[in-house]
């Protein structure tokens, strides 16, 4: 294990140590250049893949993934009673619903903890839901006192994130659990600091470039089990991989509102976004010279659920070898890991 | 699936003439559609469809499609052709089954050969699957899918249903009523533009006090049904008396059917008429119908003397339907249609008016529908489990879906059931 391997995973193991008094969110399309106008820090809030939530399970149903259900675990515990806001996204239907269910849970004294605010994006492709989501915009900074000048500020320091993260994917030719670290890592932690610290270690180019879509994996289990001296995991395109922080945004836009709005609905990549979904999986696939595509997805993950022949069919057109693992438990506890490792032999004899 | 009868009995004569006009509603509608090629649109039910009543234009419920087809025995074929074309296991069945019709493409035993081409289809985006659904059925269909938004909803009163009626404006949010009233005006120009249909707002203006007069009748019923020892009536009439009218809402056959089923259940309170010869317990039933087997619900009358006696359709005419138009009719509609299925899948909304509800009918015991592998049809229900044992009041969830049939047991059901009532002391 490398050096830096070990300080990734020391910021994975506790992740909101890592930086002080930050703002909190849930869900992939939050805008981030709104939280970092503040500025100060923005995290999302960490889950925890393999530990019990008996406080969780007591309100939230069996269809709620796991990330979400190790959220409420914590926000029970008091391991977020530092925060003073969280702010949830409407545009993913689990964290909506959780955003309810803590409002709720405060209403009725079963819970503490900071603030839920709600970021109400609307993803129809219509002026009405654009003009609804600039709307939210606006009431989001209101609550975090946020006017148009720090959101201009905000969006330079997202636009370094954007780049740092597009670097990233440039320079990645193998070592796909170290990569899908820094992924998980650039949620809760400032990663230019920590690489300046330590640079990327190299790695030979791998002859087996794999994309992993569906899913929000729970961690670097699936990128360990695809990983060989002739494959590995390059790159992600799910919720929560590094394109959900869009484009470059210009910072001098005449309308920064529009602009965020704008981008956002057009960055998503969770079930509510209307892109096509196969069209994207084809073009993630092209842009990152993936050689094959597993296609994971947790058994709650019913929305995405859907794309599943329409991808299928456009990956057998375009000659990509691809292993589908539909309505898979999210700990990856049921035999995920040895159907990669077979899929992988098969591609490297 | 037991071999016992999978319908409930009905008491009332008004059922009868409620389930009639609706066959003959089906084969009109047939007729409209299939054989003279007439527009027509399909859309969910918690969407706008006095629109559609106010331009004449007939609707395809996709909810009323997908009972007409499991009403033809076909929902199994077609949940294998889902199967067979990759979708995967841990897809949402509830509104899907019109998508896996069109899918099948088999118009030799598709219900009227299958769907012709809608002028559109219409849902609001209240989970991850809808738009999914939607957006594939159109393509299928070769048609448009008007999607509608399901915005955040911030103003949380558990009380809301005290409020809804007068104070509709706080309750709902005004933004949240100006951009479902915005996009009902684009639905509206849509229409126009693709049937040569003319609105008239004086029309819906109309059709709306229409309504009101309606769900008013439903809602007395509601409350006779409430109050009244023993049950007048049982879930298996409620449903049919409230949601056939509520198809047709504002015609002048549904507010005289919904009048007519007011004065049966109030001669029947009356006289003092009972669903059950022993009325010892009174069940409330919580989630969508079980619809392959309305039968159970009347299954431990005779044993137990355990009724059911409340089922959301009726009870929530009132609170979710009535509106004081105040002049604004596309207002007061928005703010019925903008939050219809938050209120009862989302707390506090579902918690706050479950218990309300409970209390409110003497309930003794609560038995909570929670389908598998769809997370909207188990929203809320724990927090609402919650909430009830808190009021005192015992709740059993049973994991049992309302579409699919395959994994259920009418008999160990009802076992559960009555283990569970004698658990509580209460049989």
């Amino acid at each position: 294990m490398s050096s830096l391997d070990a300080r990734l995973d020391a910021v994975l193991a506790d992740p909101l140590t890592s930086v002080s008094a930050p703002l909190a969110y849930v869900g992939a399309d939050v805008p981030i250049d709104l939280l970092l106008a503040t500025g100060r820090p923005a995290v999302h809030l960490p889950w925890q893949c393999d530990a019990s939530t008996p406080l969780a399970d007591q309100w939230l149903e069996s269809s709620f993934p796991g990330w979400a259900r190790s959220i409420l675990q914590q926000w029970a515990q008091g391991r977020f009673d530092a925060l003073d806001q969280v702010v949830f996204t409407r545009g993913n239907d689990a964290v909506q619903r959780l955003y309810y269910y803590v409002c709720e849970l405060q209403r009725r004294g079963l819970l503490g903890g900071p603030v839920p605010r709600i970021f109400d994006i609307a993803y129809i492709e219509r002026e009405s839901s654009l003009q609804h989501t600039i709307g939210a915009l606006h009431r989001l900074a209101e609550q975090l006192q946020v006017d148009e000048a720090a959101l201009r500020d905000g969006m330079v320091r997202a636009n370094a994130l954007r780049r740092q993260m597009e670097q990233l994917q440039q320079q990645r030719s193998g070592l796909g659990p170290l990569y899908e670290k820094l992924g998980r890592v650039s949620l809760f932690s400032d990663l230019a600091s920590l690489l300046a610290v330590e640079a990327l270690p190299s790695a030979a180019p791998v002859a087996k470039r794999l994309l992993l879509a569906g899913s929000v994996p729970p961690d670097h289990r699936l990128h360990r089990a695809a990983e060989t001296p002739h494959s590995a995991i390059i790159g992600e395109i799910h919720e929560w991989s590094a394109a959900r922080l869009g484009p470059v945004l210009d910072t001098d836009a005449k309308d920064p509102w529009r602009a965020l709005a704008i981008q956002r609905r057009s960055a998503g990549l969770g079930a509510r976004s209307f892109a096509d979904p196969a069209q994207r999986l084809l073009a993630a696939s092209a842009a990152m010279r993936a050689d094959a595509v597993i296609v994971w997805l947790s058994a709650d993950d019913e929305g995405i659920a859907w794309h599943v022949p329409a991808q299928r069919a456009a990956l057998q057109a375009a000659g990509l070898p691809a292993l589908f693992l539909t309505a898979r438990q999210w700990d990856c506890n049921d035999g995920a890991a040895a159907e990669i490792e077979q899929f992988v032999r098969g591609l490297c004899p | 699936m037991s071999v016992e009868k999978s319908t409930s009995r009905k008491d009332l004569a008004c059922t009868a003439e409620a389930t009639a006009y609706q066959k003959a509603f089906g084969a009109q509608l047939r007729e409209q559609v299939v054989e003279r090629g007439e527009p027509f649109a399909v859309a969910q039910a918690d969407t706008p469809h006095e629109l559609f009543h106010a331009m004449d234009i007939p609707l395809v419920s996709n909810q009323w499609w997908s009972a007409y087809i499991s009403a033809k025995r076909l929902s199994g074929r077609y949940f294998t052709t889902m199967d067979e074309l990759g979708y995967p296991a841990n897809r949402c069945r509830y509104c899907s089954l019109g998508l896996a019709c069109s899918l099948a493409n088999d118009p030799s035993t598709a219900p009227w050969g299958g769907l012709p081409k809608p002028t559109v289809l219409v849902a609001r985006l209240t989970c991850d699957c809808v738009q999914q659904v939607f957006s594939q059925w159109a393509r299928v269909l070769g048609t448009e899918f008007f999607a509608m938004e399901a915005p955040a909803w911030e103003h949380k009163d558990p009380n809301w249903f005290l409020h809804s009626r007068d104070q509709w404006q706080t309750v709902y949010e005004p933004g949240r009523i100006a951009l479902m009233v915005d996009e009902m005006r684009q639905l509206v120009a849509l229409l126009e533009a693709r049937t040569g249909r003319r609105f008239d707002e004086q029309r819906l203006a109309h059709l709306m006090e229409r309504i009101n007069e309606q769900e008013g009748y439903i809602a007395e019923a509601a409350e006779m049904v409430a109050k009244a020892r023993p049950c007048p009536v049982s879930i298996g009439d409620q449903m049919p008396n409230t949601m056939i009218p509520q198809w047709h809402r504002g015609s002048d056959w549904a507010v005289a059917h919904a009048k007519r089923f007011r004065d049966e259940v109030g001669e029947r309170v009356h006289r003092g008429i009972g669903v059950a010869a022993n009325e010892r317990l009174r069940l409330m039933w919580i989630g969508a119908g079980l619809w392959h087997d309305t039968g159970f619900y009347q299954s431990l009358e005779e044993r137990l003397g355990a009724v059911f006696v409340w089922s959301m359709y009726m009870p929530f005419a009132g609170p979710q339907y009535i509106r004081d138009v105040q002049g604004k009719p596309f207002e007061a509609l928005a703010s019925r249609i903008c939050s219809m299925n938050e209120v009862l899948h989302l707390p506090p909304w579902m918690n706050g008016w479950m218990v309300h509800e409970a209390l409110r009918s003497g309930i003794d015991a609560v038995v909570v529908l929670v389908p598998p592998a769809s997370r909207l049809s188990q929203s809320g229900t724990q927090l609402t489990c919650l909430a009830l044992q808190e009021a005192g009041i015992p709740v059993l969830q049973l994991d049992a879906d309302m579409v699919d049939a395959k994994q259920w047991s009418r008999d160990a059901m009802v076992s559960h059931m009555e283990s569970f009532l004698k658990s509580r002391g209460l049989v």
